[in-house]
Protein backbone atom coordinates (compact mmCIF):
# COMPACT_ATOMS: atom_id res chain seq x y z
CA UNK A 1 0.00 0.00 0.00
CA UNK A 2 1.44 3.67 -0.60
CA UNK A 3 1.78 5.68 2.21
CA UNK A 4 1.54 9.48 0.74
CA UNK A 5 3.14 10.21 4.13
CA UNK A 6 6.42 8.73 2.20
CA UNK A 7 6.44 10.54 -0.64
CA UNK A 8 7.33 13.90 -1.97
CA UNK A 9 4.72 16.48 -2.93
CA UNK A 10 5.87 16.16 -6.51
CA UNK A 11 5.03 12.56 -6.30
CA UNK A 12 1.63 12.92 -4.54
CA UNK A 13 1.10 15.35 -7.75
CA UNK A 14 1.51 12.87 -10.22
CA UNK A 15 -0.82 10.30 -8.47
CA UNK A 16 -3.74 12.54 -8.59
CA UNK A 17 -2.91 13.43 -12.14
CA UNK A 18 -2.40 9.93 -12.79
CA UNK A 19 -5.85 8.88 -11.16
CA UNK A 20 -7.80 11.69 -13.30
CA UNK A 21 -6.63 10.48 -16.63
CA UNK A 22 -7.36 6.79 -15.84
CA UNK A 23 -10.83 8.13 -14.60
CA UNK A 24 -10.69 6.66 -11.33
CA UNK A 25 -13.72 8.49 -9.49
CA UNK A 26 -11.73 8.39 -6.05
CA UNK A 27 -10.46 11.33 -3.78
CA UNK A 28 -7.23 9.25 -2.85
CA UNK A 29 -5.08 11.72 -5.00
CA UNK A 30 -6.90 14.96 -3.73
CA UNK A 31 -6.29 13.62 0.06
CA UNK A 32 -2.62 12.41 -1.20
CA UNK A 33 -1.79 16.42 -1.89
CA UNK A 34 -3.80 18.15 0.55
CA UNK A 35 -3.42 16.15 3.54
CA UNK A 36 -0.52 14.52 2.53
CA UNK A 37 1.94 13.21 5.84
CA UNK A 38 -0.38 15.74 8.16
CA UNK A 39 -3.39 14.03 9.02
CA UNK A 40 -3.53 10.65 6.48
CA UNK A 41 -2.07 8.36 9.32
CA UNK A 42 -5.20 9.07 11.33
CA UNK A 43 -7.29 7.74 8.64
CA UNK A 44 -7.41 4.06 10.16
CA UNK A 45 -7.22 0.75 8.65
CA UNK A 46 -6.67 -0.47 5.31
CA UNK A 47 -10.46 -0.50 3.76
CA UNK A 48 -11.97 2.23 5.77
CA UNK A 49 -13.38 4.84 4.27
CA UNK A 50 -10.57 6.93 3.45
CA UNK A 51 -12.87 9.46 0.72
CA UNK A 52 -12.16 13.09 1.60
CA UNK A 53 -13.84 16.63 0.66
CA UNK A 54 -12.69 19.85 0.90
CA UNK A 55 -15.23 23.28 1.14
CA UNK A 56 -14.65 26.90 1.84
CA UNK A 57 -16.13 28.16 5.24
CA UNK A 58 -17.37 31.19 3.45
CA UNK A 59 -18.40 29.26 0.67
CA UNK A 60 -20.23 25.70 1.77
CA UNK A 61 -22.67 24.45 -0.15
CA UNK A 62 -21.94 21.95 -2.41
CA UNK A 63 -18.42 20.10 -2.74
CA UNK A 64 -17.07 16.77 -4.66
CA UNK A 65 -17.93 13.34 -3.37
CA UNK A 66 -18.96 14.73 0.21
CA UNK A 67 -21.90 12.54 0.26
CA UNK A 68 -19.46 9.47 0.21
CA UNK A 69 -16.60 11.10 2.02
CA UNK A 70 -15.17 9.74 5.55
CA UNK A 71 -14.05 13.01 6.19
CA UNK A 72 -14.10 16.86 5.34
CA UNK A 73 -11.98 19.61 5.52
CA UNK A 74 -13.27 22.68 5.90
CA UNK A 75 -10.87 26.03 4.86
CA UNK A 76 -11.42 29.50 6.64
CA UNK A 77 -9.03 32.08 5.87
CA UNK A 78 -5.66 30.79 7.96
CA UNK A 79 -7.56 28.41 9.84
CA UNK A 80 -9.07 24.80 9.05
CA UNK A 81 -10.69 21.97 10.26
CA UNK A 82 -11.40 18.50 9.86
CA UNK A 83 -14.96 17.13 9.95
CA UNK A 84 -15.77 13.55 10.49
CA UNK A 85 -18.57 12.58 8.50
CA UNK A 86 -21.20 9.93 9.26
CA UNK A 87 -22.54 7.99 6.72
CA UNK A 88 -25.88 10.08 5.16
CA UNK A 89 -24.64 12.86 7.26
CA UNK A 90 -24.68 14.86 3.81
CA UNK A 91 -27.18 15.10 0.94
CA UNK A 92 -26.27 14.09 -2.30
CA UNK A 93 -27.34 15.75 -5.51
CA UNK A 94 -27.97 14.69 -8.65
CA UNK A 95 -24.45 15.49 -10.67
CA UNK A 96 -23.98 15.41 -14.04
CA UNK A 97 -20.11 16.45 -13.60
CA UNK A 98 -18.80 13.05 -13.81
CA UNK A 99 -18.17 12.69 -10.15
CA UNK A 100 -20.84 12.23 -7.01
CA UNK A 101 -21.36 16.12 -5.28
CA UNK A 102 -22.84 16.47 -1.91
CA UNK A 103 -24.62 19.19 -0.51
CA UNK A 104 -23.15 20.30 2.81
CA UNK A 105 -24.62 21.42 5.81
CA UNK A 106 -24.10 24.59 7.53
CA UNK A 107 -24.05 23.22 10.76
CA UNK A 108 -21.04 20.96 9.84
CA UNK A 109 -19.02 23.96 8.67
CA UNK A 110 -18.95 24.92 12.22
CA UNK A 111 -18.06 21.74 13.83
CA UNK A 112 -14.24 19.44 13.41
CA UNK A 113 -11.13 19.45 14.89
CA UNK A 114 -8.59 22.22 13.95
CA UNK A 115 -5.79 20.75 11.93
CA UNK A 116 -2.97 22.89 11.07
CA UNK A 117 -4.19 24.78 8.05
CA UNK A 118 -0.63 25.92 6.55
CA UNK A 119 -0.34 25.83 3.08
CA UNK A 120 -3.87 23.76 2.89
CA UNK A 121 -5.30 25.80 0.53
CA UNK A 122 -2.82 26.20 -1.88
CA UNK A 123 -2.53 22.24 -2.12
CA UNK A 124 -5.99 22.40 -2.24
CA UNK A 125 -5.51 24.72 -5.37
CA UNK A 126 -3.04 22.40 -6.74
CA UNK A 127 -4.34 18.88 -6.18
CA UNK A 128 -7.29 20.51 -8.76
CA UNK A 129 -4.66 21.91 -10.98
CA UNK A 130 -3.26 18.84 -11.15
CA UNK A 131 -6.54 16.66 -11.48
CA UNK A 132 -7.44 18.95 -14.14
CA UNK A 133 -3.91 18.27 -16.02
CA UNK A 134 -4.40 14.59 -15.96
CA UNK A 135 -8.50 14.99 -17.23
CA UNK A 136 -7.49 17.02 -20.05
CA UNK A 137 -4.91 14.49 -20.96
CA UNK A 138 -7.15 11.89 -20.94
CA UNK A 139 -9.54 14.40 -22.83
CA UNK A 140 -6.91 15.01 -25.67
CA UNK A 141 -6.30 11.24 -25.92
CA UNK A 142 -9.58 9.95 -26.70
CA UNK A 143 -10.76 13.23 -28.79
CA UNK A 144 -7.44 12.26 -30.95
CA UNK A 145 -8.35 8.44 -31.58
CA UNK A 146 -12.20 9.83 -32.15
CA UNK A 147 -10.96 12.03 -35.04
CA UNK A 148 -8.29 9.81 -36.33
CA UNK A 149 -11.33 6.77 -36.94
CA UNK A 150 -14.14 8.78 -37.60
CA UNK A 151 -14.68 9.37 -41.13
CA UNK A 152 -16.96 12.35 -42.72
CA UNK A 153 -17.11 13.41 -46.55
CA UNK A 154 -14.82 10.57 -47.41
CA UNK A 155 -12.20 11.24 -44.70
CA UNK A 156 -11.41 11.09 -41.46
CA UNK A 157 -11.99 14.03 -39.58
CA UNK A 158 -8.58 14.34 -38.54
CA UNK A 159 -7.65 15.54 -41.90
CA UNK A 160 -9.87 18.39 -41.60
CA UNK A 161 -7.56 21.61 -40.38
CA UNK A 162 -10.09 23.31 -38.63
CA UNK A 163 -10.20 20.59 -36.27
CA UNK A 164 -6.50 20.24 -35.97
CA UNK A 165 -5.79 23.68 -34.95
CA UNK A 166 -8.93 22.96 -32.31
CA UNK A 167 -7.09 19.41 -31.07
CA UNK A 168 -3.49 21.31 -31.19
CA UNK A 169 -4.99 23.63 -28.80
CA UNK A 170 -6.05 20.96 -26.85
CA UNK A 171 -3.14 19.68 -26.73
CA UNK A 172 -0.97 22.82 -25.56
CA UNK A 173 -3.33 23.40 -22.47
CA UNK A 174 -3.46 19.54 -21.62
CA UNK A 175 0.51 19.48 -21.72
CA UNK A 176 1.20 23.00 -20.14
CA UNK A 177 -1.10 22.18 -17.40
CA UNK A 178 0.60 18.81 -16.23
CA UNK A 179 4.10 20.99 -16.47
CA UNK A 180 3.25 23.68 -14.46
CA UNK A 181 1.18 21.49 -11.68
CA UNK A 182 4.61 19.40 -11.34
CA UNK A 183 6.70 22.39 -11.49
CA UNK A 184 4.44 23.80 -8.79
CA UNK A 185 4.90 20.78 -6.95
CA UNK A 186 8.08 20.05 -7.29
CA UNK A 187 9.23 23.80 -5.81
CA UNK A 188 6.49 23.48 -2.79
CA UNK A 189 6.28 27.30 -2.91
CA UNK A 190 2.24 28.55 -2.58
CA UNK A 191 2.95 31.29 -5.77
CA UNK A 192 3.25 28.73 -8.74
CA UNK A 193 0.76 26.61 -6.73
CA UNK A 194 -1.77 29.08 -7.11
CA UNK A 195 -0.36 30.07 -10.98
CA UNK A 196 -1.09 26.74 -11.52
CA UNK A 197 -4.16 27.13 -10.31
CA UNK A 198 -5.22 29.52 -12.38
CA UNK A 199 -3.68 28.28 -15.42
CA UNK A 200 -5.62 24.93 -14.99
CA UNK A 201 -9.29 26.30 -14.39
CA UNK A 202 -8.92 28.64 -17.49
CA UNK A 203 -8.10 25.45 -19.53
CA UNK A 204 -10.88 23.25 -17.67
CA UNK A 205 -13.35 26.38 -18.79
CA UNK A 206 -11.99 26.28 -22.37
CA UNK A 207 -11.50 22.29 -23.11
CA UNK A 208 -15.00 20.82 -21.81
CA UNK A 209 -16.78 22.95 -24.93
CA UNK A 210 -14.36 22.51 -27.25
CA UNK A 211 -13.95 19.20 -26.71
CA UNK A 212 -18.12 18.66 -27.01
CA UNK A 213 -17.73 20.13 -30.33
CA UNK A 214 -14.92 18.08 -31.72
CA UNK A 215 -16.65 14.87 -30.42
CA UNK A 216 -20.20 15.95 -31.83
CA UNK A 217 -20.44 19.51 -33.38
CA UNK A 218 -24.34 17.85 -35.20
CA UNK A 219 -25.69 16.85 -31.58
CA UNK A 220 -24.61 19.43 -30.12
CA UNK A 221 -25.79 22.31 -32.95
CA UNK A 222 -29.44 20.30 -32.87
CA UNK A 223 -29.73 20.20 -29.14
CA UNK A 224 -29.13 23.93 -28.88
CA UNK A 225 -31.53 24.64 -31.53
CA UNK A 226 -34.48 22.43 -29.77
CA UNK A 227 -33.26 24.01 -26.55
CA UNK A 228 -33.86 27.69 -27.76
CA UNK B 1 16.91 29.43 -51.63
CA UNK B 2 18.68 26.96 -54.68
CA UNK B 3 22.48 27.07 -56.06
CA UNK B 4 23.83 25.65 -59.25
CA UNK B 5 27.02 24.26 -60.22
CA UNK B 6 28.75 24.47 -56.49
CA UNK B 7 31.10 21.47 -56.06
CA UNK B 8 30.89 20.57 -51.95
CA UNK B 9 33.33 17.85 -50.48
CA UNK B 10 32.12 14.95 -49.78
CA UNK B 11 33.77 15.72 -46.29
CA UNK B 12 31.20 18.25 -45.83
CA UNK B 13 27.93 16.55 -46.92
CA UNK B 14 24.67 16.26 -43.90
CA UNK B 15 23.21 13.03 -43.53
CA UNK B 16 22.80 10.86 -46.91
CA UNK B 17 22.61 11.92 -49.86
CA UNK B 18 19.40 13.41 -51.10
CA UNK B 19 18.22 13.35 -47.58
CA UNK B 20 18.32 17.68 -47.28
CA UNK B 21 14.82 18.10 -46.50
CA UNK B 22 14.88 15.85 -43.90
CA UNK B 23 18.13 17.22 -42.69
CA UNK B 24 16.85 20.83 -42.98
CA UNK B 25 13.74 20.06 -41.08
CA UNK B 26 15.68 18.87 -38.24
CA UNK B 27 17.60 21.51 -38.02
CA UNK B 28 14.73 24.28 -38.55
CA UNK B 29 12.76 22.63 -35.31
CA UNK B 30 14.15 24.09 -32.68
CA UNK B 31 15.04 27.04 -35.01
CA UNK B 32 11.21 27.66 -33.94
CA UNK B 33 11.25 27.83 -30.48
CA UNK B 34 15.15 29.13 -30.57
CA UNK B 35 14.42 32.56 -29.15
CA UNK B 36 13.13 32.82 -25.24
CA UNK B 37 10.57 35.04 -26.38
CA UNK B 38 7.88 33.90 -23.47
CA UNK B 39 11.02 35.46 -21.26
CA UNK B 40 10.78 38.39 -23.17
CA UNK B 41 6.89 38.34 -22.95
CA UNK B 42 7.20 37.96 -19.50
CA UNK B 43 9.66 40.93 -18.57
CA UNK B 44 7.24 42.49 -20.40
CA UNK B 45 4.38 41.52 -18.40
CA UNK B 46 6.28 42.23 -15.00
CA UNK B 47 7.06 45.75 -16.26
CA UNK B 48 3.12 46.25 -16.95
CA UNK B 49 2.65 44.74 -13.63
CA UNK B 50 4.32 47.69 -12.43
CA UNK B 51 2.67 50.45 -14.13
CA UNK B 52 -0.60 49.07 -13.13
CA UNK B 53 0.76 49.05 -9.44
CA UNK B 54 1.89 53.02 -9.80
CA UNK B 55 -0.81 53.90 -11.11
CA UNK B 56 -3.81 52.73 -8.92
CA UNK B 57 -4.90 49.90 -12.07
CA UNK B 58 -3.55 46.49 -10.33
CA UNK B 59 -6.72 46.38 -7.45
CA UNK B 60 -9.54 47.08 -9.68
CA UNK B 61 -11.51 44.40 -11.34
CA UNK B 62 -10.28 42.04 -14.04
CA UNK B 63 -5.93 43.74 -14.09
CA UNK B 64 -4.76 40.64 -11.45
CA UNK B 65 -6.76 38.05 -13.74
CA UNK B 66 -5.22 39.27 -16.85
CA UNK B 67 -1.93 39.42 -15.19
CA UNK B 68 -1.73 36.46 -13.95
CA UNK B 69 -3.60 34.30 -16.99
CA UNK B 70 -0.57 35.94 -18.95
CA UNK B 71 2.48 35.11 -16.53
CA UNK B 72 0.73 31.28 -16.82
CA UNK B 73 1.40 31.60 -20.46
CA UNK B 74 4.77 32.14 -20.16
CA UNK B 75 5.44 30.04 -17.34
CA UNK B 76 3.33 26.92 -19.65
CA UNK B 77 5.43 28.13 -22.68
CA UNK B 78 8.79 28.00 -20.90
CA UNK B 79 7.85 24.62 -19.60
CA UNK B 80 6.95 23.26 -22.73
CA UNK B 81 10.09 24.52 -24.67
CA UNK B 82 12.14 22.41 -21.99
CA UNK B 83 10.08 19.76 -22.85
CA UNK B 84 11.28 20.27 -26.46
CA UNK B 85 14.78 20.74 -25.41
CA UNK B 86 14.72 17.53 -23.07
CA UNK B 87 13.00 15.31 -25.78
CA UNK B 88 16.49 16.24 -28.27
CA UNK B 89 18.92 16.00 -25.92
CA UNK B 90 17.55 12.16 -24.99
CA UNK B 91 16.56 11.91 -28.98
CA UNK B 92 13.34 11.30 -28.65
CA UNK B 93 10.87 12.15 -30.91
CA UNK B 94 10.43 16.10 -30.85
CA UNK B 95 8.20 17.06 -33.68
CA UNK B 96 4.98 17.34 -31.29
CA UNK B 97 6.53 18.88 -28.20
CA UNK B 98 8.13 21.42 -30.50
CA UNK B 99 4.87 22.27 -31.89
CA UNK B 100 2.94 22.25 -28.70
CA UNK B 101 5.68 24.72 -27.17
CA UNK B 102 5.75 26.75 -30.60
CA UNK B 103 1.92 27.30 -29.79
CA UNK B 104 2.28 28.13 -26.12
CA UNK B 105 4.84 30.81 -27.23
CA UNK B 106 2.50 32.82 -29.54
CA UNK B 107 -0.25 32.54 -26.97
CA UNK B 108 2.10 33.78 -24.59
CA UNK B 109 3.06 36.76 -26.12
CA UNK B 110 -0.48 37.23 -27.32
CA UNK B 111 -1.70 37.51 -24.03
CA UNK B 112 0.50 39.96 -22.59
CA UNK B 113 0.25 42.22 -25.71
CA UNK B 114 -3.55 42.10 -25.09
CA UNK B 115 -2.48 42.87 -21.53
CA UNK B 116 -0.66 45.81 -22.71
CA UNK B 117 -3.07 47.07 -25.13
CA UNK B 118 -5.89 46.73 -22.14
CA UNK B 119 -3.96 48.40 -19.89
CA UNK B 120 -1.89 51.01 -22.14
CA UNK B 121 -4.07 51.85 -24.92
CA UNK B 122 -3.17 54.82 -27.11
CA UNK B 123 0.00 55.17 -24.96
CA UNK B 124 0.97 51.80 -27.46
CA UNK B 125 0.39 53.71 -30.32
CA UNK B 126 3.30 54.55 -32.42
CA UNK B 127 4.27 58.52 -33.51
CA UNK B 128 5.05 57.88 -37.11
CA UNK B 129 4.82 61.92 -37.73
CA UNK B 130 8.50 63.04 -38.52
CA UNK B 131 10.07 65.57 -36.73
CA UNK B 132 11.61 68.85 -38.74
CA UNK B 133 14.63 67.33 -38.24
CA UNK B 134 13.88 63.99 -39.68
CA UNK B 135 12.38 65.40 -42.56
CA UNK B 136 15.09 67.14 -43.24
CA UNK B 137 17.49 64.30 -43.01
CA UNK B 138 15.40 62.38 -45.45
CA UNK B 139 15.54 64.96 -48.07
CA UNK B 140 18.98 65.29 -47.65
CA UNK B 141 19.49 61.49 -48.57
CA UNK B 142 16.86 61.86 -51.13
CA UNK B 143 19.36 64.78 -53.03
CA UNK B 144 22.29 62.66 -52.47
CA UNK B 145 20.63 59.36 -53.76
CA UNK B 146 19.71 62.18 -57.16
CA UNK B 147 22.89 63.24 -57.73
CA UNK B 148 25.09 59.96 -57.65
CA UNK B 149 22.33 57.63 -59.32
CA UNK B 150 22.12 54.10 -59.66
CA UNK B 151 21.90 53.25 -55.64
CA UNK B 152 18.96 51.78 -53.84
CA UNK B 153 16.89 54.69 -53.06
CA UNK B 154 14.77 52.63 -50.87
CA UNK B 155 17.39 51.15 -49.23
CA UNK B 156 19.15 54.36 -48.34
CA UNK B 157 16.32 55.79 -46.88
CA UNK B 158 15.99 53.22 -45.03
CA UNK B 159 19.02 53.34 -43.07
CA UNK B 160 18.79 57.13 -43.16
CA UNK B 161 15.39 57.28 -41.58
CA UNK B 162 15.90 58.05 -37.39
CA UNK B 163 14.29 55.71 -35.20
CA UNK B 164 10.51 56.36 -34.69
CA UNK B 165 9.78 56.92 -30.99
CA UNK B 166 6.52 56.48 -28.41
CA UNK B 167 5.34 59.56 -27.69
CA UNK B 168 5.25 59.73 -23.77
CA UNK B 169 1.73 60.84 -23.31
CA UNK B 170 0.36 62.38 -20.01
CA UNK B 171 -1.13 59.73 -17.59
CA UNK B 172 -4.23 59.58 -17.29
CA UNK B 173 -5.72 57.90 -14.03
CA UNK B 174 -7.56 55.42 -15.59
CA UNK B 175 -7.31 52.11 -17.70
CA UNK B 176 -9.74 52.54 -20.93
CA UNK B 177 -11.71 50.13 -19.70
Amino acid sequence: MIHPGELTLLERVLIAERLAWVGAATTFGLRAVVLGDTVLADTGPAGARQGLAVVNRYRGGLARYAAEAAQLLVLNEDQASLVELAPGQVEAVPSGAGFPVGRVPAELLESGRPVEALGLRARWALAMAAELGGAAHAVVELTSTHLRERVQFGRPLAHFQALRHRIANLAVDAEATRWIAREAAYSGQERPMWLAASYAAAVGAALSPDAVQLWAPAASCTSSASAT
Amino acid sequence: MTFDNVRVPASALLGEENQGWQVIKRALAHERIGGPRYQRALVVARRLERIARERGWWERDGVRTRYVAAEAACQAARLLVYQAIDARKKDLPDDLVVSLARVAIVRSERLVADLAMELLGEEMTMDFTPTPRQTELVAQVDHAVDETGGLDRARLRLQARPRHRTRARACRGDPPW
